[in-house]
């Protein structure tokens, strides 16, 4: 690499371009239609001046390139020869019809057109040459294209006044060079901005920097160069496309609809083909994917693109002669292809098979050694198959290679993180945590997991691979890292299979969201997950998740809202056979929560109907590797459409009166009289004013209307509380307890419910209260203390130790009190060994603790009067 | 032992004891000297100006409350204490005298005459403060007062050791402007510049008036336990409201005018604390052990045998988990052994 060229670059002036410099009004209007996407304008004017013979050979190269712009490849490909035919230059049209060849996947044609503008020196010929080394590199000749790609430093650093397209090409061969020299692709991001300076109506050269910025990560830089050439073009469809790759790259659903929009600019644009295939499959939607990856096949039978994606698909369906027939047809192009293995991964760890993504990434790495995607791409899924110490190797020498990754960036900073974190194993789990909350989390952790372990592998008959890993993370930004490799993240808890990780209570607001139920909804996926060997599919699995939440305790489990009845009241929930777009490709706010709702009900109404032995039939089904409507049909012998079906009779089975109860809201309209919301409105009103007994008996009404309103406005929890100011404890403690089952997250009401019992004299029922009040906030000592003490007056020393362990990892500022009362608790549990240890501790701290001194005696049997 | 041990309150109203060394400030010096004879610890507490009533309130309610438990769980004599507030009609049998700052400069002579040399001063400030840059100052009836006027009324006090508490909002500058040795500086704020009311105080009264506080269960509350008692709870406080703190409280008793906000009795700042306390320990033993020879062979056993078990945790390191604990262990066994029989002696409380 020349050191110099940085210099050359800051020194270069750009200077109006040259190649395609219009010579007149004519040319000039033709241009500037191009540029601005009015691509039939743009073929109209310069096939009219190509035809005069004027302004050859731009006319002509216009009149084609405005063509292949909306994918009229055929038709750019007979201009040429109309142009050729009446004597034109066949050496200055080789590029552009080398350039439109390479399109339809005649390589070879493609590369000599492109040898022969280069050879002959064209006025075009450095266009050329940067299409010919992206055709060799393409094409697995690698050696030959690098040197192609060096020569363009020599080209840049020797040359005056670039116009925008040869500065373009300038960054284009120094974004392939970067791979081997990070520093380079500042370089490339020079000469991008030079063109974009030098002729700032050109998208090409935003739309190649702002790919550039998306592929180093930087995807708000991207978008404003993006959204800058769509300004100027509406129709580039490589500019649309670019804008799709950012919306997934931001996890946004509208990459499929910019896709789309990509392709109605240019149908024939085998790129966003392929890439649209590669969203539909990342749905588990194959049969979409293969449709769009074989219509791509239809423009460029060798697009390595589309083979790639017929390849996963195959993959995903475990039909392996397919797979090897499309991994074939990429290697007989390009043996050096290691973007396959590359895809394959990547779409493996899109569908949860983590060991299949290390497998291709290891076989990208082997055939391109620095192929630094790969390495992280290797590096992350190791990590989420538990191999942290190897993970980590292997990222760092990815970060080595790619200092821009922020994915490997942040997850190796996530690491130094959760090196510092404890482990706590039990017979099937090890719990990793931070210090300061693994004595707290791990003390109802690590039973409830145990509990969970036990409760499924009877229900599904099966269990996953031991010692599951549970990683609780107290800052949600690292459990978001940890998941995606990136912070913001919506979601509570990950599975990777065996591998588990989620937040911990103190990683959102406190009142914020279940972490008991959350934990078992995971530990759900890993048996889920290990049942099918990482085929189920998204909406299975989450439904069963929650569906053995709900059967895990009372109120645990997704809840219905007013606005999944109003979607399904309004035909807006998803039929099943798109099931999983809901989750991954939402059309509105709130549909992800539909959708794992939804397919709670399902998974219910087919335990209910069916039995459980349906549900796992359907999991052997997808096993084997069919694909849910086969499934279906195979576990529950119906289709789809009738499962459908019964979905929505049961829905209005069990939410008929719920739904009528809501009536059809009018927009800027109050509630009509007799609604729910019109009743909950009376009820509040009378609240207001004191007048309590018609609040309560308006507010009952409600809650007959719609009981399984949970929010927090919901009028069992509003009646509990106007029962309770009235002294009517037996009627508040009722409509608590009917909350807590309704709502997993109400801390408040746990509390509230605990301090009724505890005015009933209901210990077991405060107890209760505040067990399920610790899976929402687990930090306040009040209530560890509270619990702690109703356990000592039943006579429950086993938990009464396990809330002064918990308040002793709380950090009391009176450690040895703490310590001695968890001696007591262990000495009355009968644990004389556990009690010696606390209570040691406790002396330790204050020799003179005249109680735990007596403690100290009575475990050692002496009386005191044996000095 | 039954549960109902458990139930009452650890923290003895009498005060008896635990240990004998522990008159005032003299915790590592012999014991058996009875309070009369030895060292006292004087209280000058400043209620400011409120503002509002609820903080004139607040205010009111944590010095009375200081002082009820500086009296009535801790054994200080009355007449070893001032208080000095915003409204003196409150409490007229209480309270001494408005608070402004003269007040305050009189009160500072007046004990100043009257403290002997190995005495202790403890001068509590409770209400709002402010101050620019480095200078903090209590918002008082009339002028306010800045740490460096208390450093030159505390220039009357060359052989005392005076510990200021400035519980007060932007509190922090007390600590540079009273550094010196035989000093113990405590804020609510780390810096002048921590404005927002202060709930250290609340906790900082509440070590002394309720269980908890006392940590290492000698029945005494030093001004470290109380320091970090106080520190805990507003962390605790902040945390459960969720929201971020906006005090930070500082210790400094090394001189160096650095606060720490990790204190330890190992220091560099703690040390002091660790040994000032708001009363002398009770005579009572010490008069029962002159005339009881077995139970002044107790009594220096027992100091015997804490002095063994100091040592053999600063050796923690250097031994066996194992071997470590069944040391500590026997000793324990030994003190508690001993420690009912001082108790027998006793009698009953």
């Amino acid at each position: 690499m020349k050191p110099a060229f940085l210099l050359g670059l800051a020194l270069a002036v750009p200077l109006p371009g040259c190649a395609q410099e219009p010579s007149d009004a004519s040319l000039g209007s033709a241009l500037e239609a191009y540029q601005t996407g009015a691509y039939e304008t743009a073929v109209e004017g310069y096939r009219s001046l190509a035809r005069s013979g004027a302004d050859l050979p731009l006319s002509a190269r216009g009149w084609a390139l405005s063509l292949a712009a909306t994918g009229e490849y055929d038709e750019a490909i007979e201009a040429l020869d109309e142009v050729e035919r009446q004597g034109g230059d066949v050496i200055e049209l080789s590029r552009v019809r080398g350039t439109v060849l390479r399109r339809v996947g005649r390589r070879a044609e493609a590369e000599a057109r492109l040898r022969a503008a280069v050879d002959s020196t064209a006025s075009d010929g450095e266009l050329a040459r940067i299409e010919l080394a992206e055709l060799l590199f393409d094409s697995g000749r690698r050696d030959e294209a690098i040197e192609i790609f060096d020569g363009f430093i020599d080209f840049y650093n020797g040359s005056n006044g670039l116009d925008a397209p040869h500065l373009s090409a300038v960054g284009r061969a120094l974004t392939v060079l970067g791979t081997r020299d990070p520093d380079l692709f500042h370089d490339a991001v020079r000469a991008f901005e030079e063109a974009i300076e030098v002729d700032p109506g050109d998208p090409d050269a935003k739309v190649h920097l702002g790919a550039l910025f998306l592929d180093k990560y930087d995807s708000p830089n991207a978008g404003q160069l993006i959204d800058a050439a769509l300004a100027r073009n509406p129709n580039h469809a490589a500019g649309l496309l670019a804008k799709a790759r950012r919306a997934k790259f931001e996890g946004s659903s509208a990459a499929i609809e910019l896709t789309e929009e990509s392709l109605a600019a240019n149908p024939a644009l085998t790129e966003a083909r392929a890439f649209l295939a590669r969203l539909y499959l990342e749905l588990e939607d194959p049969v979409s994917a293969e449709t769009e990856a074989r219509r791509a096949l239809e423009t460029d039978p060798s697009s390595l693109e589309a083979w790639t994606e017929l390849a996963a698909i195959a993959h995903f369906r475990g039909d392996a002669p397919a797979f090897a027939s499309a991994r074939d047809e990429v290697l007989s192009v390009n043996p050096n292809h290691s973007t396959l293995y590359e895809a394959l991964a990547e779409v493996a760890y899109r569908t949860h098979r983590y060991a299949d993504a290390v497998q291709f990434a290891q076989q990208a790495i082997d055939i391109d050694p620095i192929s630094w995607s790969a390495m992280a791409t290797l590096g992350l899924n190791q990590l989420r198959l538990g191999q942290l110490d190897t993970g980590r190797e292997t990222l760092e020498t990815a970060f080595a290679g790619d200092p821009f990754n922020v994915w490997v960036k942040n997850t190796l900073d996530m690491l130094d993180e959760l090196s510092v974190f404890e482990q706590t194993r039990t017979e099937r789990f090890v719990f990793s945590m931070h210090p300061d909350e693994i004595g707290l989390l791990s003390a109802y952790a690590s039973p409830l997991a145990e509990e969970a372990f036990a409760a499924m592998s009877a229900r599904y008959r099966y269990e996953p691979p031991t010692p599951i890993s549970v990683e609780i993370f107290d800052r949600h930004a690292d459990f978001s890292v940890r998941t995606v490799g990136l912070a913001g993240i919506g979601a509570l808890g990950v599975s990777f299979g065996s591998v588990l990780a989620m937040d911990s209570p103190g990683a959102r607001t406190g009142g914020e969201f279940n972490w008991g139920s959350t934990l078992w909804h995971e530990i759900s996926h890993a048996f889920t997950l290990g049942y099918t060997e990482h085929r189920v599919p998204r909406w299975l699995s989450e439904g069963l998740a929650v569906l053995d939440e709900r059967h895990a305790r009372p109120g645990w489990g997704s809840d219905v809202d007013p606005g999944f009845l109003a979607a399904f009241n309004e035909d807006r929930l998803p039929s099943l056979e798109r099931f999983n777009y809901g989750f991954v490709r939402p059309q509105y706010p709130g549909q992800v929560q539909h959708s794992y709702f939804m397919a709670s009900l399902l998974c219910q109404m087919i335990e209910e109907t069916r039995g459980f032995d349906a549900i796992l039939a359907l999991l052997q089904a997808h096993k084997e590797g069919l694909e849910t409507p086969e499934a279906v049909m195979r576990a529950l012998g119906t289709d789809l459409e009738s499962l459908d079906g019964e979905l929505s009779d049961y829905i209005r089975t069990e939410y008929g009166s719920a739904i009528a109860a809501l009536g059809e809201a009018e927009p800027d309209q109050p509630p009509a009289p007799g609604t729910f919301p019109a009743i909950m409105m009376d009820g509040a009103r009378a609240a207001a004013d004191g007048r309590t007994d018609e609040a309560i008996e308006t507010f009952e009404r409600a809650r007959e209307a719609f009981p399984q309103y949970a929010g927090p406005d919901a009028p069992a929890l509003l009646l509990a509380r106007l029962y309770r100011e009235t002294g009517q404890l037996d009627l508040a403690a009722t409509r608590y307890r009917e909350y807590a089952a309704l709502n997993e997250n109400h801390f408040d009401a746990r509390v509230e419910l605990a301090d009724v019992e505890a005015e009933l004299g209901n210990a077991a029922g405060l107890q209760s209260a505040l067990e399920g009040a610790m899976w929402v906030n687990p930090y306040g000592p009040d209530l560890h203390t509270r619990l702690a003490g109703s356990y000592e007056e039943t006579g429950d020393w086993g938990r009464s130790a396990r809330e002064r362990s918990a308040l002793l990892a709380l950090a009391p500022t009176d450690l040895a009190e703490a310590h001695y009362r968890l001696a007591y608790a262990h000495f009355r549990g009968g644990d004389p060994e556990l009690a010696r240890k606390s209570v040691l501790s406790a002396l330790e701290i204050a020799p003179n603790y005249e109680e735990a001194l007596d403690l100290l005696l009575e475990i050692r049997g002496r009386t005191g009067d044996d000095r | 032992m039954g549960f109902s041990a458990l139930a009452g309150s650890r923290v003895r109203w009498t005060i008896r004891t635990a240990t004998l060394v522990g008159v005032g400030l003299l915790a590592s010096a012999p014991a058996l000297v009875a309070q009369s004879a030895g060292p006292r610890t004087h209280v000058l507490v400043v209620s400011g100006l409120g503002g509002e009533p609820e903080y004139s309130e607040l205010f009111r309610t944590q010095a009375m409350t200081f002082l009820d438990a500086a009296r009535d769980r801790w054994g200080l004599d009355e007449t070893e204490t001032v208080w000095l507030a915003e409204d003196p009609t409150v409490a007229p049998d209480r309270i001494a005298e408005k608070g402004t700052r003269e007040a305050l400069q009189s009160q500072l002579a007046s004990l100043a005459t009257r403290a002997k040399p190995d005495d202790a001063i403890l001068l509590l400030f409770i209400g709002h403060g402010g101050g620019t840059g480095d200078e903090s100052k209590v918002n008082l009836p009339g002028p306010d007062v800045t740490g460096a006027d208390v450093a030159g009324w505390l220039d009357a006090f060359p052989t005392q050791t005076i510990a200021i508490v400035n519980a007060a909002s932007a509190s922090g500058g007390f600590v540079g402007a009273l550094k010196g040795d035989r000093r113990l500086v405590i804020t609510a704020t780390r810096t002048a510049g921590e404005r927002w009311r202060t709930h250290f105080g609340t906790f900082f009264v509440d070590a002394f008036a309720l269980d908890g506080a006392d940590t290492d269960k000698d029945e005494r509350i030093s001004l470290l336990e109380a320091f970090l008692y106080a520190k805990a709870e507003v962390e605790r406080y902040y945390a459960l409201d969720g929201q971020i703190p906006t005090e930070h409280a500082l210790l400094d008793d090394n001189g160096d005018g650095e606060g720490s906000m990790e204190p330890s009795a190992t220091g560099p700042d703690g040390a002091l604390a660790s040994r000032f306390f708001l009363a002398a320990a009770s005579a009572t033993v010490a008069a029962q052990a002159a005339g009881d020879p077995e139970l002044a062979a107790l009594l220096e056993k027992k100091t015997r045998l804490e002095q063994e078990i100091a040592a053999l945790r600063g050796r923690r390191d250097q031994m066996t988990a194992d071997r470590y604990e069944a040391a500590l262990e026997n000793l324990l066994l030994d003190l508690a052994v001993t420690s009912r029989a001082i108790r027998d002696k006793e009698g009953p409380q």
